[in-house]
């Protein structure tokens, strides 16, 4: 019994050397790779610094980075930014709310009920199939340039994702754990709390990641169609008024709030599942 | 009195457009309370397919399953299963996959404390209770399906092909855990497996069935005169050798043959 003990507490222990040689081995400090990548980016930032500086690509196609920091802190600071910026992310986050909700809800009760799958189904690949884009008149038609309609938009570019892969997820359940759970006299409710939703997590939490991506690109696009608020607008707004850096700096603020919310999302996937699953 | 009855059991598989095939035909077997009965025979010959029927997890096509005399429709509580690479639930700790069985069956919160914690005692896994499965080598896994099957108390232990996937030394080890823990608890056990040396160790009884499709082709009983096995038992190694002999050769079905060891 020591003996066992002892065999298992050295095998942990060089198991647990292995890990840290290798996490050793990825962070391996700066390469010559990195050296390149991070000079090459200096190299294209400058350039743009002086090719418009010296007025050899001309300021309404290209933005030095310098004035595109300098119109940054400008619309931070006179109030034009923060209420765009705040429209666009509340936006996002109802309409990606509501998806997700809807999405898991409905992912489970197509798992429990078959028969409301099979009904809805056909509904549901109707309305994917619509390329979201084309139905925004229609949208605006209906719940108008503002919210409404943009919150609508999202919660369509969304939920299908969510549900299709939480259904896909729980229909990928291993053979292995449903038998266990027949073995148990498990009743079909509990199969399907206590085994395909679990099993479907990490599937479930794959469509949450690629519809939160989704999700920003579809509310600047609205905002850019028709609406008098948000990032998009303010795009839109800028191209008209042909101001470069300010469309830079809505293009880069874009895509960092995508990112983050793609973070935020993976980052509570690890929270949930990383104790148990291998990834 | 025999507790399980297989009597004349076959399945056939339906394959679209073509010819069914049979599994399993005309396959009896009864087993005694308290009798370990080991399962051999060349892979693909229906072994598992016999025990799942046993488990109620498959219908059979043709004769019948009986436990304690009351037909098998369906699985229950007197038939515990260990599967193949124990099957553990990824998401849940060692403790709360053991749990498993009474949770489901909503068992008091009390009882199923109490008996999680004996049968972690039992199989040596209480300090691994809040480890996740992919924390623990497969000898530890396979230890914890065990526990799973045994904390619902069944009276009957079906176990398919457990050990297969363990390197020797382990596996030599779970079978002496097993050996031990069979002695503890007193259960009947039906064990698959297409490790010959395996079912010599391990069985009152190994029952080799012939290829597809398959029906009992040899019955060996070994009778112990002593507690405890040896591995190495001269007696032991000739009948291994016996039924590897046989199942090349191919036997004439229903042969019955009495060693002691």
């Amino acid at each position: 019994m020591a003996a066992r003990a002892e065999i298992l507490r050295t095998t942990a222990v060089a198991a647990e050397e292995k890990t840290k040689t290798e996490k050793k081995k990825k962070k391996g400090g700066f390469t010559v790779v990195n050296a390149l990548q991070i000079a090459t980016v200096i190299f294209l930032l400058l350039y743009m610094e002086i090719a418009v500086d010296t007025g050899r690509v001309s300021k309404i196609f290209l933005a030095a980075p310098s004035s595109i920091v300098k119109e940054f802190l400008k619309i931070a600071e006179n109030g034009t930014l923060l209420p765009h910026l705040l429209i666009t992310l509340s936006e996002v986050l109802t309409g990606y709310l509501i998806a997700a909700f809807v999405g898991i809800i409905f992912g489970f009760l197509w798992t429990l009920f078959p028969k409301l799958e099979e009904y809805m189904s056909i509904f549901c690949s109707a309305i994917m199939a619509i390329p979201k884009v084309a139905i925004l008149p229609l949208l605006i038609l209906w719940f108008g340039i503002g919210f409404q309609s943009k919150v609508v938009l999202i919660f369509l570019f969304s939920v299908f994702q969510v549900l299709y892969n939480t259904v896909t997820g729980a229909k990928q359940t291993k053979q292995a754990y449903l038998k266990v759970a027949r073995v148990f006299e498990a009743s079909r409710f509990q199969t399907v709390i206590k085994v395909m939703i679990p099993a479907a997590l990490p599937s479930m939490f794959n469509g949450l990641r690629l519809a939160a991506a989704t999700a920003t690109t579809g509310v600047v696009f609205a905002e850019m169609q028709a609406a008098k608020k948000g990032l998009g607008f303010l795009l839109s707004e800028a191209q008209n008024l042909l101001n470069t850096p300010r469309m830079f700096v809505i293009i880069i603020l874009v895509t960092l709030i995508s990112v983050t919310f793609v973070k935020l999302i993976a980052g509570i996937e690890y929270t949930v599942c990383h104790r148990w699953s291998r990834v | 009195m025999a507790i399980i009855e297989i009597d004349h059991v076959s399945k056939a598989y339906e394959v679209e457009g073509e010819e069914s095939t049979d599994a399993l035909k005309n396959v009896s077997i009864d087993i005694k309370e308290g009798e370990f009965v080991c399962i051999v025979g060349p892979s693909g010959c229906g072994k598992s397919t016999l025990l799942e029927i046993v488990a109620g997890l498959l219908n059979q096509t043709g004769g019948e399953v009986r436990v304690d005399g009351k037909p098998v429709k369906g699985t229950s509580r007197e038939i515990g299963v260990v599967f193949q690479d124990a099957a553990l639930y990824p998401w849940r700790t060692i403790r709360r996959n053991i749990g498993l069985g009474l949770e489901l069956s909503k068992a008091p919160k009390e009882k199923q404390k109490e008996q999680v914690e004996k049968y972690m005692e039992l199989t040596g896994l209480s300090d691994f209770a809040d480890k996740y499965p992919s924390q623990l080598s497969g000898g530890m896994k396979q230890r914890a399906g065990i526990a799973r099957a045994l904390v619902m108390d069944p009276r009957v232990i079906l176990m398919d092909e457990p050990f297969s996937a363990l390197d020797y030394l382990t596996r030599c080890k779970l079978q002496e855990e097993l050996m031990a823990i069979r002695e503890k608890e007193k259960k009947t056990i039906l064990f698959v497996t297409h490790d010959i040396n395996e079912a010599v160790y391990l069985a009152d009884r190994v029952i080799l069935l012939s290829p597809r499709p398959s029906v009992v082709q040899k019955e060996y009983v070994i009778k112990n005169n002593s507690a405890t096995r040896d591995r190495r038992d001269s007696t032991l190694m000739k009948i291994a050798a016996e039924i590897s002999a046989d199942i090349s050769r191919g036997a004439s079905t229903d042969e019955y043959i009495e060693y002691i060891i």
